[in-house]
């Protein structure tokens, strides 16, 4: 029941799209970027480069979760299906993490998903991974830059999970 | 159908001054569920806080969306004043349009669409939630400490102490440790046995502790707050409450000479039935029932019991098995030193007078084989002159230990010192590759060793020990003159490095705690977190984490009591409820989820049809144990575990809203 | 083959009789003598069904995970090296207990081509084989019960056949070129799931495939749905998959799946040296990790 009243909902937001004028729209040129990251460290480094009022590019959507443990690579797959021309997951540096071993086997999962997406023919220069502790506000503001710079001058993908 | 309400916060000019927030709230209007979105100046002030709880109760919300600062400023604030009004907390949202977008970005126009984009985001977000109740698990305050040395010692004073129950298992028959057996401690010089006799004392008559020695933990379930603890207490053949520790018993066996005494690393003998040291806690002998002849020879020698007065020798007693109920444990199981003869070119075991530092510590100590002259085993002449050998195991990769035992350089110079101080005119070498001295009055410590008491410091490595005409001769290298160097010495003394204690790992494995690659326990976070294991409810203490001094094992000690004590302040332990949970219908047991979890909070559970026959084996989340992080979720094939509060659904609608 | 087989037989009839187990799963002779089915016995008497030869093809281990037979119990299996693995995943994995299983292996000269079978072929050479059984490093299984040795010689490998040659070609191309390879190849996927349900290690009741809240994975037949469902088939495998190719050997439409799981086993033991199936006490290379793990493609 629950999640049929969730889709009936969507419905009318696919209708209702035309009339946001939020990025949803076909007018944005703007490549979008979604970022996938950790409550601990890079959330918090986010906030820092916000309190010191460092500019960055507007292009990156941040998705929290708890930990990069969390951030299932489909999840990136599911970013590139819904028109993201780049995916950054990002959390806390190696020995930092809060819950002591997720950016561990994160690392691990996305080692070998990199070499899955790019054996596919993805770009790997399309999925971008750092560790960012909360006091690197001034590194997310070079990753988030560096990485919209790079995502501008990459040609249009054609790859197999940017088809629509 | 979900009933959003939306708020756009201003925040003076820090929002508005960037972001249309007009617009934002229009826009949030047109979303699907969404019943009001509005704007307002400063949604933390309690006017502010009033609106929110007013659109709560007046249009009946299932949900709010507050556009504002980051959820880490004010997410607190906004649940408290759902829960007023009867909102699960869990169902507001926070779309941080300040730190990550209005202070940010300049251009209004790029920063408003933004700011539209994360609220669609938490808008479809928070439709998904499912309502989130906080874990409440029961507490049974009483503690267990695993450890009888000096930081399990001092941890079961203070939880005892704090009013809470305690109980202390040691594995040998009397507490101590291995502080009980040195003799003066660096770098103040007090007497070890001084300082530590009176705390075994006061552990012994404290009415809030029930010790266990010469007992072992055999099983531990459970989780934090209601830990069910299995303990083995070995048959010590003697009816404990009868026992007054008179000695008759040790006096009139007749295994005087065949046995090493643990107590003086071997330096000494003792009988079958003993007590290991004279100061023992409980001063209650016990029966080695490996050498006792009552056991070996068939029962015919019983000439303890003969000698017993109160007739507390029991040969048939057995080994017993108590379970006890605990809220709190805290491993402090202490280390063990290396195996000297793993340097054959040092001659441990081949020459009689090359001897370890903890033996060395006997033979100084006044209640030692020697009654603390210092006389040389091979033939308890006096040494001149002693040849100190540091980093014996330690940061040396090739034994399998690169890290630095961190108490060897100071109980070396302490023991030159000592050394120097009991046989006047004599002489030490000190071999070592660097001096470590940081705590408070350690360098000045070393320093009196080399310049008051003559001790002379060689920087290298021995590279062969052999005895000649009665003197071994150690051969090494003084790296610091570039010669080799070779000196007759009546003694040589081994500093070997710390390990864990033998059989830790299975207590780690039992407690569900995690450890390195060497074996000592790793904490829950190294800097943040020191006194924890990474599972809740399990602190730990001492050389068990790794090698530290006799004051940092004590501080180690009272931190575990400390957070003990505070758990138990409260009436139930209290955790967030965004963990995971495990869609059972579907879990297949694979149980990756289970190697994942830093937090062993996932355990096996048999799922059984009427008749009690097992069908499948599935993932069970302890909700008192898990921490909330997700790994799991990750680890799952078939996504039969999720994370409340981020669902998968979640994730996925936030991707959705952010379609271009 | 008659000593093999007479081996084979005596040892499946003895565990029947003494009941050490209830069922065994052996490959036997089909209709077409140069294809071989799977049999399942549990009478001793039918023990002389079964037989192996190059044409022993299927990994049997596929049959452990079905509730058909697990509800036997204690069962025997017929396996190959490269099956055997699967066996020692399954374990490892939880989802078979050692106590419970019989591991009759059979010592392994290599599996003629199936399309070439079909057309006559019965000898076992470089050229008639898998490119598996060219790679392969366990002619003898790593762990059995009960060993059948083979009294065939080895083939010869001389060479210049090299197993899995395209994972080469393709690391050499561009991403782009990939890119086209692999659109031209999951195109024709019909999303008939019999990749997975042949793979003896996809053994989830409830698939993420068919899981709807959210959807994983399109569920139509198009490009990304494809592409989707062939990136979460070989990323749930990676670091598991034991090359017996099944997978591939099942796809109606042929998409060379191996290429996909041969390169991410070898990517798996290339950054982790790690290969799956050799140990069932193994820690899977995705339940731990290493602090000192690869690092370099981190920000």
């Amino acid at each position: 029941m629950e999640n049929n009243r969730v889709e009936e909902d969507d419905k009318n937001a696919q209708n209702d799209k035309g009339n946001l004028s939020g990025s949803g729209s076909a007018k944005e040129k703007e490549p979008r970027i979604i970022a996938f990251v950790c409550n601990w460290c890079t959330y918090n480094g986010a906030d820092l480069a916000g309190t010191s009022r460092m500019k960055y590019a507007e292009n990156v959507r941040v998705i929290k979760l708890p930990c990069t443990g969390r951030i299932d690579p489909l999840f990136v797959v599911e970013a590139f299906k819904k028109g993201a021309k780049g995916v950054l997951v990002s959390g806390c540096h190696p020995g930092d993490c809060h819950y002591t071993s997720g950016n561990y086997h994160s690392r691990r999962k996305y080692t070998a998903f990199r070499d899955l997406l790019s054996y596919f023919g993805v770009d790997t220069n399309r999925v971008e991974f750092s560790w960012i502790s909360a006091s690197e506000g001034n590194k997310w503001v070079s990753v988030i830059n560096d990485f919209t710079n790079k995502i501008k001058s990459l040609p249009d993908s054609s790859d197999i999970f940017s088809k629509q | 159908m979900a009933r959003i309400g939306v708020f756009v916060c201003w925040c003076g000019s820090n929002i508005a001054g960037t972001v249309d927030v007009k617009r934002v709230a229009e826009e949030a209007a047109k979303i699907p569920g969404v019943v009001e979105a509005v704007d307002y100046k400063y949604m933390c002030s309690d006017p502010g806080q009033n609106t929110l709880r007013k659109m709560i109760k007046d249009k009946n919300l299932t949900g709010v969306v507050l556009a504002a600062c980051s959820p880490h400023m004010h997410e607190n604030t906004f649940r408290k004043a759902a829960v007023k009004e009867g909102l699960n907390p869990y169902f507001i949202e926070i779309a941080n349009i300040r730190e990550q977008v209005s202070w940010v970005h300049e251009d209004k126009e790029k920063a408003t669409a933004k700011a539209i984009d994360l609220l669609k985001m938490m808008v479809e977000k928070v439709k998904r939630n499912k309502p989130i109740e906080d874990v409440r698990v029961p507490l049974t305050k009483k503690a267990l400490v695993v450890g009888g040395g000096i930081s399990g010692i001092q941890a079961a004073l203070d939880i005892a102490n704090g009013g809470v129950e305690v109980i202390l298992v040691e594995k040998e028959p009397s507490i101590g440790g291995k502080m009980i057996q040195l003799d003066e401690t660096f770098p103040t010089l007090d007497c070890s046995s001084c300082i530590m006799t009176p705390k075994m004392v006061e552990v012994y008559q404290h009415p809030n502790i029930k010790l266990y020695t010469y007992s072992e933990l055999e099983d531990v379930s459970g989780y934090i707050g209601n830990f069910n603890v299995k303990i083995k207490k070995k048959a010590r053949s003697i009816v404990e409450k009868d026992c007054t520790g008179c000695g008759d018993c040790w006096n009139a066996c007749p295994m005087h000479k065949n046995v090493k005494s643990e107590f003086n690393v071997n330096l000494s003998e003792r009988t079958a039935i003993y007590v290991p040291f004279p100061q023992a806690v409980p001063l209650i002998p016990v029966i080695d029932r490996s050498v006792c002849l009552h056991y070996k020879k068939g029962g015919k020698c019983q000439k303890c019991y003969d000698a017993c007065g109160p007739k507390c020798i029991d040969f048939d007693l057995q080994d017993e098995i108590i379970e006890e109920k605990v809220g709190a444990i805290v491993a402090a199981t202490g280390y063990d030193l290396m195996e000297n003869s793993l340097y054959g070119e040092y001659g441990y075991g081949q020459f009689k007078d090359v001897i370890s530092g903890l033996q060395f510590e006997r033979l100084l100590s006044a209640s030692g084989p020697t009654e603390g002259v210092v006389k040389r085993p091979s033939d308890g002449k006096t040494p001149e002159t002693i040849v100190f050998i540091q980093c014996v195991g330690s940061r040396d990769p090739e034994k399998g230990v690169p890290y630095c035992s961190k108490v060897c350089c100071m109980y070396t110079a302490k023991h030159a010192k000592l050394f120097a101080h009991k046989v006047h005119g004599s002489q030490s070498y000190v071999f070592y590759i660097d001096i470590r001295a940081t705590s408070k009055g350690y360098e000045e410590f070393v320093r009196s060793t080399m310049e008051n008491d003559g001790a002379i410091y060689l920087r290298g490595r021995v590279s062969k020990i052999y005895e000649d005409n009665g003197k071994l001769i150690v051969k090494g290298a003084d790296t610091l003159s570039g010669n080799q160097v070779e000196i007759a010495a009546d003694m040589v003394v081994l500093a070997t490095g710390v390990i864990p204690k033998k059989g830790s790992d299975k207590i780690a494995q039992m407690l569900g705690i995690s450890y390195d690659k060497y074996g000592f326990y790793t904490e829950s976070h190294p800097k943040l977190r020191p006194a924890e294991s990474s599972t809740a409810g399990i602190y730990l203490a001492g050389m068990a984490q790794g090698p530290r001094d006799i004051p940092e094992s004590v501080v180690s000690g009272s931190a575990a009591a400390s957070k003990i004590l505070g758990l138990f302040s409260k009436s139930e332990y209290e955790v967030e409820g965004t963990i995971a949970s495990v869609n059972k219908t579907t879990c297949v047991g694979c149980f990756y989820c289970k190697r994942v979890c830093a937090y062993s909070a996932i355990s096996k559970e048999e799922v059984k049809d009427r008749n009690g026959n097992v069908l499948k084996v599935v993932a069970n989340v302890n909700s008192g144990l898990c921490a909330g992080c997700g790994a799991c979720v990750n680890a799952c094939f078939s996504k039969s575990i999720d994370l409340k509060g981020y669902l998968d659904e979640q994730i996925f609608a936030e991707i959705k809203s952010l379609a271009v | 083959m008659e000593k093999m087989n007479d081996k084979l037989q005596n040892t499946a009839k003895e565990l029947l009789e003494s009941k050490e187990v209830n069922l065994i799963i052996g490959f036997a002779k089909g209709s077409n003598p140069l294809r071989m089915r799977s049999v399942f016995i549990t009478d001793p008497k039918d023990a002389y069904k079964i037989s192996f030869n190059a044409h022993c093809v299927q990994d049997l281990a596929v049959f452990l995970k079905k509730p058909e037979v697990k509800k036997f119990g204690k069962i025997g299996i017929v396996v190959k090296g490269c099956d055997e693995k699967a066996v020692n995943t399954l374990i490892q994995e939880y989802q078979l207990s050692r106590d419970n299983i019989k591991i009759i292996g059979v010592e392994c000269r290599g599996a003629i081509k199936q399309n070439l079978a079909d057309r006559g072929e019965d000898s076992v050479k470089q050229s008639t084989v898998y490119d598996k059984c060219l790679a392969c490093e366990v002619h003898t299984p790593l762990l059995y019960d009960y060993l059948v040795e083979s009294d065939e010689p080895a083939f010869e490998i001389t060479g210049d056949v090299k197993p899995y040659a395209k994972i080469e070609e393709l690391d050499a191309m561009s991403v782009e070129d990939r890119n086209m390879f692999w659109q031209k190849e999951f195109e024709k996927c019909i999303k008939c799931y019999a990749c997975r349900q042949a793979c003896p290690l996809c053994y989830c009741t409830r698939c993420i495939v068919e899981k709807n809240t959210p959807q994983w994975i399109e569920t139509n037949i198009e490009e990304t749905g494809n592409a989707q469902w062939n990136m979460i088939r070989a990323y749930h495998l990676s670091g598991r998959c034991i090359g017996c190719g099944e997978c591939e050997r099942a796809c109606p439409v042929n998409i060379p799946l191996m290429l996909v799981n041969e390169k991410m086993a070898r990517d798996v033991f290339e950054k982790f040296g790690y290969k799956s199936g050799l140990d069932i006490n193994a820690k899977p290379v995705f339940g731990t990790f290493d602090a000192n793990d690869f690092n370099e493609f981190i920000k």
